[in-house]
């Protein structure tokens, strides 16, 4: 994938640069930081067979300086030893850290193996961190080291789904539903991240109100247009629009739907909502935000604001979509 | 019945031209740069101008780091071969990239290359598919990631395959061949 811009579906909208300037340069600073990693990354001696991502906001095209740098190493168990796989991710992780980037060992902090992946999609062994990587190596996994190798591990987790003889479904709903209940685990994480491992709240629920909900938005919208594709195209346009940002996969299906015109309010309310993440003050202001005074704190009323704009914004897409697919998005959407 | 045969499988064609780079091979030259120059790039990949004209040493140096081929495409080119398929890979490529190319490809896999910057001219260009049409008849199955590539290849009286994503490459190549 090449740079991402922004500036042809804004002059399609009839949309101002200035309307969605923080989305350009989220969009223009997460290239420039994916290409300057990418330029680092292939100075060091880092195994072939080693597919290594950005996922997170860079993944997306959404981060700014202030931005954590989540990075996902997958490996194949017939190609790299576990230690060998092990030892190349911490090397890398540390060779980011001296170059500047804030990289956080949290969800990510091993490499994992690919057939750990794919192996047991729905079963006792499937667990939340397998779930979350081919969620997001699908959706926002942006190569960092090893392209071939990337691409090799995306396809592989999307053939994971296509293939399966019995339970892909006409619509590739198993795929479909993986991505939904990505959705939801990472609401409930939410529960968990600050009622029992006290993480800071206020921005997690943001993200949640945010780039959350849009990921989601935009996995609906795209799989309801998909169904309305012949049979033989749909594997392939999901394949090629799962990669883009939500936004763009928004605006393809509303456009493909005879409903552009509703990206314009979806578009302007999150670049209020990337213009706060960007701010680093604006960020430490939200982790002074006492729960229970949240509701006389100035900041969150603005961000609450921001959010319930963004709500109707998506409502309306959603509509469009209940008139367009209402078929496709009460069997395979809700029910 | 074995899968390995003398001679391609009835009413398949024989030759089978694929595209490098989004096709066998990753990345493209474009990941590198801040600011891709597709005008110096229409140069380069001709053989207009040199590579050091159009990047700079160390982006030259990443980029051959960086550009390597799938392993489970050369797998399946091995696959395509032991069936009796002769592979050409026709590709925009600038001419200095293709050693450090074509030392990742096993011998006897690839049965020729044709790669703009030596050829001096890159597709859609219909010349490209003249010069390709001097080694592979006409007919020949066509894989390439550019919808407009394929438009041209099959303009030029090739059949043409699209594969803008890995999803299925493997099971449309296949259906594609047998559909010849």
């Amino acid at each position: 994938m090449g740079p991402i811009d922004y500036r042809p579906l804004l002059d399609e909208l009839g949309m101002a640069e200035a309307e969605a300037a923080h989305v350009l340069a989220a969009a223009e600073g997460s290239w420039q930081r994916l290409v300057e990693i990418r330029r680092s990354l292939a100075a060091l001696e880092i195994p072939r067979e080693l597919a290594v991502f950005a996922v997170g906001s860079l993944g997306r095209f959404e981060s700014s300086a202030a931005s954590d740098l989540d990075f996902a190493v997958v490996y194949a168990a017939t190609t790299l030893d576990p230690e060998a796989a092990d030892a190349a991710r911490h090397d890398l992780a540390g060779q980011l850290r001296a170059r500047g980037y804030a990289v956080l060992d949290k969800t990510f902090r091993a490499p994992v193996e690919v057939g750990a992946l794919l192996g047991d999609i729905g079963g006792e062994g499937d667990t939340n961190l397998h779930l979350t990587y081919r969620a997001l190596l699908l959706t926002e996994g942006a190569w960092l080291a090893n392209a071939a190798a990337a691409e090799q591990v995306t396809d592989a987790i999307f053939a994971a789904y296509a293939q399966g003889a019995i339970s892909r479904g006409r619509y590739l709903s198993s795929l479909q539903n993986d991505l939904h209940r990505y959705y939801r685990t990472i609401c409930v994480d939410y529960r968990f991240k600050v009622e029992s491992a006290g993480k800071r709240w206020a921005i997690r629920y943001f993200k949640l109100r945010h780039a959350r909900k849009l990921w989601h938005l935009a996995n609906l919208a795209l799989f309801c247009q998909a169904a309305r594709l012949p049979d033989a195209e749909r594997d392939l346009h999901l394949a090629v629009e799962l990669p883009r940002p939500p936004l763009l996969r928004i605006a393809t299906t509303l456009r493909a739907l005879d409903g552009l015109s509703l990206c314009a309010d979806l578009l302007r309310a999150y670049d209020g909502f990337l213009a706060a993440l960007a701010d680093p003050e604006l960020r430490r202001g939200l982790d002074r935000i006492d729960y229970a005074a949240r509701l006389e704190d100035p900041l969150f009323q603005r961000l609450s604001a921001g959010a319930d704009r963004f709500d109707l914004a998506a409502q309306a897409i959603v509509q469009h979509l209940w008139r367009c697919c209402n078929d496709h998005l009460v069997r395979y959407g809700l029910l | 019945m074995s899968l390995v045969h003398e001679t391609c499988p009835d009413r398949q064609p024989r030759a089978i031209v694929f595209d490098l780079i989004g096709v066998l091979a990753a990345p493209s030259w474009r990941e590198l740069c801040g600011r891709p120059d597709l005008a110096a790039w229409g140069r380069l990949r001709v053989g207009a101008i040199r590579e050091a004209e159009f990047w700079s040493p160390e982006l030259a140096g990443a980029y051959r780091r960086a550009l390597a081929l799938r392993g489970d495409r050369l797998a399946f080119l091995g696959r395509l071969r032991a069936r009796g398929h002769a592979i050409t890979i026709a590709s925009n490529l600038a001419r200095a990239w293709l050693t450090g190319v074509q030392a990742g490809v096993p011998a006897g896999l690839v049965e020729r290359w044709l790669i703009s910057g030596e050829l001096g001219v890159a597709k859609p260009d219909p010349r490209f598919w003249a010069a390709l049409l001097r080694h592979v008849p006409a007919g020949s199955l066509v894989v390439d990631d550019q919808r407009r590539n394929c438009e041209a290849a099959a303009q030029a009286g090739l059949r043409s395959l699209w594969v803008p994503s890995g999803a299925g490459f493997e099971d449309r190549v296949e259906a594609a061949l047998a559909a010849g």
